[in-house]
C-alpha cells in the first residue's frame, strides 16, 4: 500500500512550470529518491510534500490523510505534517547549541525535559555525535553539521524524512561515507525517506526505488538496476550514466527481438533481445535506430570467439589508466567511442580488439 | 483551510499596512495640504500658492542649497570609508577589545549634540580655543590654524560627533552576520583582504549600506543644530536652517516651511525607488544553515588596526564625553580662570527642580515604551516586507520611509492634528501614550530599514527548518527569527529609547505638565542660558541610555548568534 | 437757622463721612467676601492650566509662589515657545478642546494667531481686586499695560525698558559711541554682534528702535555694509562680548549676562545710552491673556488678580531673573532697565507695532548678505 501518494501535482513559478502533473506513490519504509538535474522540479516536489510550497493543482496524501489538495482548498501547515526535513544547507540555527538544535522539535511537542534529554542524546549518538551537545552549532565542521541536521530531523520519529540534497556540500570522501551511513541509519530506524539529489551515484546506491525527473515530469520510476539498465526514456538513459551508442537500421523484427545492421560496419547484424526490442514495441524492418549499452556491460576480447553473433571488431585508438580500470577509445567504423573495462592484459593503441555486446543488455532507440 | 490561512495572513498584513499608512502618511498629507492654506488665522480657509512662492523667493536659498549639498558630500566621503573599515574590523577580525570599542561608538552616538559642539568650540575657537592657544605659545604665531566657525569646522563637528559613530553603530551588527565561508571563498579565489572587503563584503552588505547612506542623506538635509551654532555667525546657511528660520517666525510660518521640506521628499523618493530596484534583484543571504563565524586573523596588522580605532574612538567619544562631563561641573563652561571655576550647583539645580523627578519618570516610561513598541512594530513591518507574499509589501516598505522625510517639528505638528482630528485619541490626549506613538512613528524609518536589511541576511531555510520541525509561524518567529536578529532588534530598541528620550519637537507639541520629559527640562535650562545645567540633564539622559544599552548588549550576548 | 444750617451741614458732613466710611467698610467687607468665595471656588476646581513661556526661571517664577499660597490648586504649567504653544492651542480649540486657562508669554504669537480666533476674554471683568487695577499703582495707569489694539485682551505687566547697545569696555570706550548713529561708521564694520533680527526677539526690537529713531536707510546701511555677525544663540552672543571677540553688541540678553556676572566675569560689559533713541518697554514673556471657555475660571481669576497685585508683581521682580514691573510700588528687578518717571516710552511689542516688526524682518532678510 502506498504511504505517500502524490496526484497530479502541479506548481508554477511565474511562467515556468516547475512541476507538471506529477503522480507518484511511495511505500512505507521505502527509501525513495527523486533524481534529476537542477531545475527539474525535484526540490519543489519535495517542498510541496513538506508543506513549504503550495501546489497550484493536485493533491498529496500521507496514508489516508489528505495533506494538501488544491481542488478542495485543503492545506495542512508544515508543522502539522509530522515530517522531518534535512536541508541542502542543513539550516542549523546559529544561535543555538548542538543540543538545542536537536531538542527543538521535541520542545515544540512539549515533551518532558528528561525525555528530551534522553531522546536528543540518543539521536546524537545515532549520528555519531555523542559528546558534542554543548558546542555551538556554528563551531562544527560541514560533516558534523550535516549529522546534526539529520539528528534534528529524526529525533521526533517523523513519519517521513525529507532529504534535500543533504550530501552535496560535503567533500567526495565524506560524501561516500555519509551515503553508507545514511542508508544504514534508514534501515535501522526504518523511516520512509524521500530523498532528492542530482547525483546518480547517490540515487542508485541508496534507494529502494528511484524516480527520474525532467522538466517537471517524472520520466521513469523503478528499482535502481531497472532504471539504470533498462532506461525508459532517452533522458533516463543519458542522465544515469555513460552510454555506448551506435546508429543502425533494423533488418528484421520478430518474437526473438530485432536484428540491427550497424552503420559503417562490415560486421553482420547484431541481435537485440531486451524488453525494449519486444514485438509489442512496434519496430519495423528498415527503421533507423540507435542501439545503446552501458559501457561497462561490454565484454572485451583480443580474439573473436565463435558462437556469439554480437561481436564487433574495432581498432583501439587510445587507452587511459584510471586506477581501478582502463578507459579505452576505440574506432567503430569511422566513429570513435569510449568504454571502460577492468584492467586485464595491456593493450596497445592500433591493436584490433573485439567488443562483445550482450543481446539482453542492448536497448533500442528510435533516431529522430 | 488553505483559503482561510491565506486570508488571515492577508488580513493581518493589511491591518499593519493600514495602521502604518495612517500614522505615517496622514500627518504628512495634512501638513502638505495645509501649506496651500493662505488665509490669516481665524479667517475662513483659503487656498493658494503664496506659501510655496514665498519659498522660492527666499533670499539666499540657492546658496543655502549649494552649501547643504557640499557639506553632505564632503561629510559622507570622509566618514563612509572610515566607518566601513571600522565596522569590518570590529565585526569580522580578531581585533583585541572589539566589544568595548564598539560600545564606545554607541556612546558617541548617545552624547548630546549641543554639549559636544560647545566642547569643540572651546578647543577650536579661532581666538580663545585651547588648541589655538597651545599652537600660539608653541610657535609664537599670532593666530592659530583652527577655526571651528567655518565650512570645515562644521564638517568636523559632524564627523567628530555623530556622522561616523552612527554608521559604525548600524553597520557593525550587519557585518557580524557575515558567513566566514563567503570571505574564505573570495580569498581562495585570489582576492586579498582589501579585495575581499571591496568586492565581496561591500556588495553583499549593500542593503544595509544603502539604508545607512540614504539615512545619512536625510540627516544631512535636516541637521541644523550644528549649522546654526557654527554657521550662522559667519553667514553660512543651509537648507535646514532656512526651514528652521521660517518655523521660528512668530507666528510660525509653517506653509513655506512645509513647501521647503517637501524638497527632501522629492529627493528622497527617487533614491528609495533606486535603492529598492538595486536591492530587489539580488540575494543577500549571509546567515545560512551552515553559518560559521570565524573571525579573520589580522596578524601583524592587529595592533596598528587597534591603534587606529582607539584613536578614532578617543577623538569622537572620549574627548567629547569629557567636555560634557567637565562642563557639568563648571561654573561657566570654558572659563577656567574665574574665582570658583568648579561647582556642584549645576547638578543641584537640576535635582532641586520641582519637576525633575516627574520628568525623569516620564522619560523612562515614554522612552522605555517607545523602545518596546518600536521593536515590535518595526520587526513586523520589516518581516512583512521581506518575507511574506503580501501584495502591498513594497508599498508598506516605501511608506516606512516617509516619516523621516519631514523635519521633526512639521511631523510633530501633523501628528498633533491627527490626534486632535480623531476623537478616538481624545482620552489619551496629553498623556505619555501619545508621545510614545508620536516618537515611534517619527523613528519608523531607521528601525524598519535596519531590521529589514538584517532579515535579508537570514536564509529562508532557517525558518523552514523550524516549521518542518513542527513550529507554528509564531513560534518560529519568536524562537528563530527574533533571536537571529537579536543584535539588530536590540539596536533598534536602544535607538528607539534614545530617540524618544531626546525628542523635543513631538513632546513640545503634545506634552502637558503631567507628561513632560527630561528633554523639555533640558530645553528649559537652555532657554534660561543655563547651558551647564542643560548639560547635566543631557548627561542624565545619556546615562539612562547607556544603562539600557549595556543591558541590551548583555542580553544580546546570551541570545544572539553563538560564535 | 444759621446754627441749624451749620449743624445741618455738619450733620450732612458727618452723614457723608459716615456713609463713606461705612460704605468703604461695607465695600471692603463685600470685597473680602467675594475674595473668599473666589478662593473657595478656585480651590474647589483644584486645577489651573497655564500655557507659559519656556525656561526654568519663568516656570519657577510663575508657578512656585502661587502653588505655595494655594497648595490645593494644582498648577499645570506647560512651558514652551510661542512657536509650539500657539499652533497647538489653535488646533485644540478647532477640535473643541479647551485645556488652558491662561496664556502667558510674548505678545506677538498670541496676538497674531490666537486673538483672531477670538480665543481671549476681556481682562477687566476678571479683576475684582481693586488694589490690582488701581491706576495710581501702574506706570501709564492700569490701562497702559494692554498691548492688543482694543486694549482689553492681552496685558503686559512687565516693565523692563529695552536696552540696545552694549560694549566691552576693555576694547571700546563709551565716549566712542555717543549716538547709535555712529554704528554705521566703517570703523565698526566687523565688530558688531547682533541677536538675529530675522526672527522675533530683542534683536528685532533693537532694529525697530533704530528704524523709529534713525530711519530705514540707517538700518539698511547697518545690515548691508557693517559685516555684522548675527546669531540666535543668546548665550554664545553674550560670551563673545564678555571675551571681547566682538566689542559691540546690539541687544545683549541681560539674563544671560547676569549668569556671567554671578560668576564674576562680564563686569567689562556696559550698556550704552543714546538720549536720542526712542525709549520702549519690552515686556518679554511678562504678558498674558485669559483664554475663553477656560476649564477653571475661578482659579484663573484668582491667579490673574493675584499676579497683578502688589504681591504678585513683587514675586515677579524678585524671581524672574531681573525683570522689572510696570507697577510702581514694587522695587526694581534691575534698576538699570527701570522705567523713569519723566520719560516717555512706547510699547514696542504691542499689536500696533506688529506690521512694522514684520516689515523689518523682511528688510533684514533682503539686505543681510548671505
Amino acid at each position: 500500500m502506498s504511504y505517500v501518494r502524490i496526484q497530479n501535482l502541479t506548481k508554477r513559478f511565474g511562467d515556468v512550470l516547475a512541476v507538471d502533473r506529477l503522480n507518484l506513490e511511495i511505500r512505507e519504509g521505502e527509501f525513495f529518491t527523486l533524481l534529476g538535474s537542477s531545475g527539474c522540479g525535484k526540490t519543489t516536489t519535495l517542498r510541496m510534500v513538506g508543506g513549504l510550497e503550495k501546489p497550484d493543482a493536485g493533491a498529496i496524501y500521507l496514508g489516508d490523510r489528505c495533506l494538501v489538495s488544491a481542488a478542495e482548498g485543503m492545506f495542512v501547515k508544515p508543522e502539522r505534517r509530522d515530517m522531518g526535513m534535512v536541508f541542502q544547507s542543513y539550516a542549523l540555527w546559529p544561535h543555538m547549541t548542538v543540543f538545542e538544535n536537536v531538542a527543538y522539535p521535541l520542545k515544540l511537542r512539549r515533551v518532558k525535559a528528561a525525555v528530551i534529554r534522553d531522546k536528543t542524546r540518543a539521536a546524537l549518538e545515532l549520528v555519531g555525535l555523542g559528546g558534542l551537545e554543548e558546542r555551538p552549532a556554528t563551531a562544527l565542521s560541514g560533516g558534523q553539521q550535516q549529522r546534526v541536521a539529520l539528528a534534528r530531523a529524526l529525533v521526533f520519529s517523523p513519519r517521513v524524512l525529507l532529504l534535500d540534497e543533504p550530501l552535496s556540500n560535503l567533500d567526495a570522501r565524506l560524501r561516500e561515507e555519509m551515503r553508507r551511513e545514511l542508508k544504514a541509519l534508514q534501515r535501522r530506524v526504518s523511516v520512509t525517506v524521500l530523498f532528492v539529489t542530482h547525483d546518480q551515484m547517490e540515487a542508485l546506491s541508496m534507494s529502494d526505488r528511484v524516480g527520474i525527473m525532467n522538466r517537471g515530469r517524472l520520466e521513469q520510476v523503478g528499482a535502481p538496476e531497472e532504471v539504470y539498465y533498462q532506461p525508459a526514456t532517452p533522458f533516463a538513459r543519458d542522465f544515469l550514466g555513460k552510454v555506448f551508442a551506435l546508429a543502425g537500421k533494423i533488418v528484421s523484427s520478430g518474437d526473438a527481438g530485432c536484428a540491427v545492421k550497424l552503420k559503417d560496419l562490415a560486421a553482420p547484424p547484431i541481435s537485440v533481445r531486451s524488453s525494449r526490442a519486444a514485438p509489442e514495441s512496434g519496430w519495423t524492418a528498415g527503421q533507423d535506430v540507435m542501439v545503446a549499452i552501458r559501457p561497462e556491460q561490454i565484454g572485451l576480447a583480443i580474439s573473436a570467439s565463435d558462437g556469439n553473433p554480437n561481436v564487433l571488431p574495432v581498432i583501439l585508438q587510445a587507452s587511459q589508466f584510471l586506477g581501478d580500470r582502463y578507459e579505452y577509445t576505440v574506432a567503430v567504423g569511422s566513429e570513435s567511442r569510449v568504454l571502460t573495462a577492468p584492467a586485464s592484459q595491456p593493450l596497445k593503441p592500433g591493436q584490433k580488439i573485439y567488443l562483445a555486446l550482450d543481446a539482453e543488455a542492448i536497448t533500442l532507440w528510435p533516431t529522430a | 483551510m488553505r483559503r482561510a490561512r491565506m486570508q488571515s495572513e492577508t488580513f493581518w498584513c493589511s491591518v499593519v499596512l493600514a495602521g502604518v499608512a495612517f500614522f505615517a502618511l496622514y500627518p504628512i498629507l495634512l501638513i502638505i495640504v495645509n501649506s496651500f492654506q493662505v488665509a490669516k488665522p481665524g479667517a475662513p480657509a483659503l487656498y493658494g500658492l503664496q506659501g510655496w512662492s514665498a519659498v522660492l523667493s527666499q533670499p539666499g536659498l540657492k546658496r543655502a542649497l549649494y552649501n547643504t549639498f557640499s557639506l553632505l558630500v564632503v561629510r559622507q566621503l570622509l566618514s563612509f570609508p572610515v566607518a566601513v573599515l571600522i565596522a569590518w574590523l570590529l565585526a569580522r577580525t580578531d581585533l583585541p577589545g572589539k566589544s568595548a570599542l564598539e560600545f564606545m561608538f554607541w556612546l558617541s552616538f548617545f552624547l548630546p549634540s549641543l554639549s559636544v559642539t560647545l566642547g569643540w568650540i572651546l578647543i577650536l575657537d579661532p581666538d580663545y580655543g585651547i588648541a589655538n592657544q597651545i599652537w600660539k605659545s608653541l610657535f609664537g604665531a599670532a593666530q592659530g590654524p583652527f577655526n571651528i566657525y567655518s565650512f570645515w569646522g562644521i564638517v568636523w563637528a559632524h564627523i567628530g560627533h555623530n556622522t561616523t559613530a552612527v554608521k559604525v553603530m548600524l553597520l557593525t551588527p550587519a557585518f557580524r552576520n557575515m558567513d566566514a565561508s563567503l570571505e574564505e571563498a573570495s580569498e581562495i579565489a585570489g582576492a586579498g583582504r582589501a579585495g575581499t572587503l571591496v568586492r565581496i563584503l561591500i556588495p553583499i552588505m549593500m542593503p544595509i549600506i544603502m539604508v545607512v547612506l540614504i539615512l545619512a542623506i536625510i540627516n544631512g538635509l535636516q541637521a541644523f543644530e550644528i549649522e546654526m551654532i557654527l554657521g550662522a555667525p559667519i553667514g553660512f546657511h543651509v537648507y535646514s536652517t532656512k526651514v528652521y528660520q521660517l518655523i521660528q517666525q512668530e507666528p510660525p510660518s509653517f506653509g513655506p516651511a512645509t513647501a521647503l521640506s517637501t524638497l527632501v521628499l522629492c529627493i528622497l523618493l527617487p533614491l528609495i525607488v533606486m535603492q529598492r530596484r538595486w536591492i530587489g534583484r539580488r540575494q543577500y543571504t549571509t546567515i545560512t544553515g551552515r553559518y560559521r563565524a570565524k573571525p579573520i586573523a589580522l596578524g601583524k596588522w592587529r595592533y596598528p588596526a587597534l591603534a587606529l580605532i582607539a584613536l578614532v574612538a578617543l577623538v569622537i567619544t572620549a574627548a567629547p564625553m569629557s567636555f560634557v562631563l567637565i562642563g557639568t561641573f563648571m561654573s561657566l563652561f570654558g572659563f577656567f580662570h574665574i574665582e570658583h571655576p568648579w561647582t556642584l550647583r549645576n547638578w543641584s539645580r537640576v535635582f532641586d527642580d520641582p519637576i525633575f523627578l516627574l520628568s525623569l519618570k516620564n522619560t523612562v516610561l515614554m522612552a522605555g515604551g517607545a523602545a518596546l513598541f518600536s521593536v515590535s512594530l518595526f520587526s513586523v513591518v520589516a518581516y512583512i516586507s521581506v518575507r511574506t507574499k503580501f501584495i502591498w509589501r513594497a508599498t508598506l516598505d516605501f511608506i516606512s520611509w516617509f516619516p523621516s522625510a519631514m523635519p521633526g517639528i512639521l511631523m510633530g505638528l501633523g501628528l498633533l492634528w491627527l490626534f486632535l482630528d480623531f476623537p478616538i485619541f481624545r482620552p489619551l490626549y496629553g498623556s505619555v501614550w501619545l508621545l510614545i506613538i508620536a516618537t515611534v512613528v517619527s523613528s519608523m524609518t531607521l528601525g524598519t530599514q535596519l531590521l529589514k536589511s538584517n532579515l535579508l541576511q537570514l536564509g529562508m531555510e532557517l525558518e523552514e527548518a523550524s516549521q518542518a520541525s513542527g513550529a507554528s509561524w509564531w513560534t518560529t518567529y519568536r524562537r528563530i527569527v527574533l533571536p537571529l536578529m537579536f543584535p539588530s532588534v536590540l539596536l533598534v530598541g536602544v535607538l528607539g529609547f534614545i530617540h524618544a528620550a531626546r525628542d523635543i519637537s513631538n513632546v513640545a507639541l503634545l506634552a502637558t505638565s503631567g507628561s513632560r520629559t527630561l528633554a523639555l527640562l533640558q530645553l528649559d535650562f537652555m532657554v534660561s542660558g543655563r547651558y551647564e545645567s542643560a548639560a547635566v540633564v543631557a548627561t542624565i539622559v545619556m546615562a539612562l541610555t547607556t544603562g539600557i544599552a549595556l543591558l541590551a548588549r548583555l542580553l544580546g550576548l546570551r541570545i544572539g548568534i553563538r560564535s | 437757622m444759621k446754627h441749624s444750617g451749620w449743624q445741618g451741614s455738619f450733620c450732612l458732613l458727618f452723614a457723608l463721612v459716615f456713609a463713606a466710611l461705612a460704605g468703604n467698610a461695607f465695600a471692603q467687607a463685600k470685597g473680602q467676601k467675594e475674595w473668599e468665595a473666589l478662593v473657595a471656588a478656585a480651590e474647589k476646581e483644584g486645577h489651573l492650566n497655564i500655557a507659559g513661556p519656556p525656561g526654568d526661571t519663568y516656570r519657577l517664577a510663575l508657578v512656585e509662589w502661587f502653588q505655595k499660597k494655594f497648595p490645593k490648586i494644582k498648577v499645570e504649567y506647560n512651558g514652551a515657545s510661542g512657536r509650539d504653544q500657539v499652533p497647538r492651542i489653535t488646533r485644540e480649540r478647532q477640535s473643541g478642546i479647551f485645556n488652558w486657562d491662561l496664556y502667558i508669554g510674548g505678545p506677538t504669537s498670541p496676538l497674531g494667531a490666537l486673538k483672531p480666533l477670538g480665543a481671549f476674554d476681556a481682562l477687566l471683568p476678571e479683576m475684582i481686586l481693586a488694589e490690582a487695577t488701581d491706576d495710581a499703582k501702574w506706570y501709564g495707569g492700569f490701562h497702559g499695560g494692554f498691548v492688543d489694539s482694543e486694549e482689553k485682551l492681552y496685558y503686559a505687566f512687565d516693565g523692563t525698558v529695552s536696552d540696545v547697545v552694549y560694549i566691552n569696555t576693555d576694547l571700546v570706550q563709551p565716549a566712542e559711541i555717543k549716538s547709535f548713529k555712529e554704528l554705521a561708521n566703517p570703523k565698526w564694520a566687523g565688530k558688531i554682534v547682533w541677536e538675529d533680527p530675522r526672527q522675533e526677539g530683542s534683536g528685532l526690537n533693537s532694529a525697530l528702535l533704530f528704524q523709529l529713531t534713525y530711519g530705514e536707510a540707517f538700518l539698511r546701511k547697518l545690515f548691508a555694509e557693517q559685516k555684522i555677525v548675527f546669531t540666535r544663540d543668546r548665550r554664545q552672543l553674550t560670551e563673545w562680548v564678555v571675551r571681547g571677540r566682538h566689542p559691540v553688541a546690539v541687544s545683549l540678553p541681560t539674563d544671560q549676562l547676569k549668569i556671567f556676572l554671578e560668576k564674576g566675569v562680564g563686569k567689562n560689559v556696559k550698556v550704552l545710552e543714546d538720549p536720542g533713541l526712542v525709549n520702549s518697554i519690552i515686556p518679554g514673556f511678562g504678558a498674558f491673556g485669559v483664554l475663553n471657555r477656560r476649564p477653571h475660571p475661578s482659579a484663573a481669576k484668582l491667579y490673574v488678580n493675584l499676579l497683578l497685585s502688589k504681591e504678585g508683581q513683587l514675586n515677579w521682580v524678585t524671581s524672574s531673573g531681573g525683570r522689572n514691573s510696570r507697577r510702581i510700588d514694587v522695587p526694581f528687578g534691575d534698576p538699570e532697565f527701570a522705567i523713569r518717571p519723566n520719560q516717555k516710552y512706547i510699547q514696542s511689542q504691542s499689536e500696533k507695532m506688529i506690521p512694522q516688526r514684520q516689515a523689518i524682518i523682511k528688510l533684514a532678510k533682503e539686505t543681510i548678505p548671505e
